[in-house]
């Protein structure tokens, strides 16, 4: 979920991400108006993990920041999302709003708050070179990251990691997660679908 | 001395691998003890250093022309792969970062697509396997002979001739990168014409691509579904939704 950005007031898009922090976010970015220092936050990702230029940001921090400018957030439970959207309609920032996640639930948590979608944007299959795809269970993880930061190669280096016990999953879909700069990947599902995709072989 | 691609400092590498498997395209290797990186199919992302996993600083990216300078001949066509795969590369001709605009993400503002439009995205190269830009080229000449309207802030505008679709420079085609969106709007019932074009060029392609269908909604139903259903153009069950909560530009 993403918005509160340019053209709204600035109070209002505190007050965007003001909103998505109150409703467990396992990942969130925004940024300070003032300082324009950009905050990543991931479940799980302390400190101690940063590397390169993936620098975490700790809850805590961000909720101090009074100047915060727009963002977005990544919910590991649906009630969660239905709540924020509820939230947004009834707070009406007057800025744009975009959900990822399934048409017909999202659709159905607008309508319980008293609207209608806007626009779509709906992805057909994959075609081409379908053959060069990883294997689906990879993908799943993979596609997280719109931008395709996170390898497959990575997912199965890491998936062998957490096999040879050698790194927990969370520790795992964390390193993912850093990857994606964007900050959209999902380290909870992350998680699960590593557990998944190990238990196979 | 100053890189124009991205590399691994053979005299500070250790060999130790632990960069191999964060390249999206797989394109480093380990040889006689040393991470290497195959430069034809490197996509220039820069993921490799930014991981930070290098215990040497071994990764030596180029120092790519920030937007607004001159840019230098001898950067193009190489950079091109920067400005398409890296998310953070900023396009000079349009200030934007990424490859793409902020396409429906802002209609509820912009108005940019109406009730009879549809709004197309092919997605060259994703998921995670890269394309060259004469891929994406074949997709293009086809959707500009069924006169779609290719967005002007989209990057790949700015490198194609918008009557014909081609190229504007022939060395862009060899170029490699990690995923290019061409952006383009219809009239909604080109639609079908425009499927069947795209899975023509899918038998052409050394690559994948995804579609992206916009389309405005109404009443809680998506407008161009009906004649999605009626192409027997399957779409996934989940996607963007614009929740219409910012206010139009034009009233």
């Amino acid at each position: 979920m993403g918005g509160g950005g340019r053209g709204v007031d600035p109070s209002k898009r505190a007050k965007f991400v003001e909103i998505l922090l109150k409703h467990n976010p396992v990942g969130l970015s925004t940024s300070d108006l003032e300082t324009r220092r950009r905050f990543r936050y991931v479940k799980g990702w302390e400190g101690s993990k940063d590397s390169g230029i993936h620098k975490s940001a700790p809850l805590e921090e961000i909720k101090a920041c009074k100047t915060l400018s727009g963002g977005s957030a990544v919910f590991a439970n649906f009630e969660d999302v239905k709540a924020v959207i509820k939230e947004l309609v009834e707070a009406d920032l007057g800025a744009s709003v975009v959900v990822s996640g399934i048409f017909d639930k999202v659709h159905e948590a607008l309508k319980e708050a008293g609207k209608d979608p806007h626009t779509v944007n709906m992805s057909a299959e994959t075609f081409g070179r379908v053959d060069l795809l990883p294997e689906p269970k990879v993908l799943e993880i993979t596609t997280m990251c719109g931008h395709h930061m996170v390898s497959s190669n990575l997912v199965k280096h890491l998936a062998g990691e957490v096999k040879e016990e050698r790194m927990t999953a969370e520790a795992a879909a964390v390193e993912m997660a850093k990857q994606c700069t964007c900050n959209f990947f999902n380290v909870e599902r992350a998680r699960k679908l590593l557990t998944e995709y190990i238990s196979f072989f | 001395m100053v890189e124009r691609e991205m590399k691994i400092d053979e005299s500070k590498c250790v060999g130790c691998g632990q960069c191999v498997p964060y390249c999206p395209v797989g394109a480093i290797s380990l040889a006689d003890v040393k991470a290497i990186i195959d430069e034809d199919e490197c996509v220039e992302c820069g993921e490799c250093q930014k991981a930070g996993v290098c215990p040497v600083n071994a990764h030596v990216r180029p120092a790519w022309t920030k937007p607004g300078s001159t840019q230098m001949p001898e950067e193009v066509p190489r950079v091109l792969r920067y400005w398409w795969s890296d998310p953070q590369g900023v396009f000079p001709w349009t200030g934007i970062g990424g490859r793409g605009t902020q396409e429906m993400k802002t209609n509820d503002v912009t108005g940019r697509f109406t009730d009879d439009v549809v709004g197309i995205g092919v997605e060259f190269g994703r998921p995670g396997i890269g394309s060259r830009l004469s891929d994406v080229e074949k997709a293009s000449v086809r959707l500009a002979a069924l006169g779609v309207s290719f967005e002007f802030d989209s990057p790949w505008t700015h490198i194609i001739d918008s009557e014909t679709g081609k190229l504007k420079d022939p060395r862009f085609g060899k170029e490699r990168v990690l995923s290019c969106i061409i952006e383009c709007k219809a009239p909604m019932e080109k639609i079908a014409q425009i499927y069947k074009a795209l899975m023509e060029v899918a038998k052409e392609i050394d690559t994948v691509f995804t579609l992206d269908i916009i389309s405005k909604c109404r009443e809680g139903r998506i407008l161009v579904k009906p004649l999605l259903d009626e192409a027997r153009i399957k779409v996934r069950i989940n996607g963007k939704t614009n929740l219409g909560l910012g206010r139009p530009l034009i009233p």
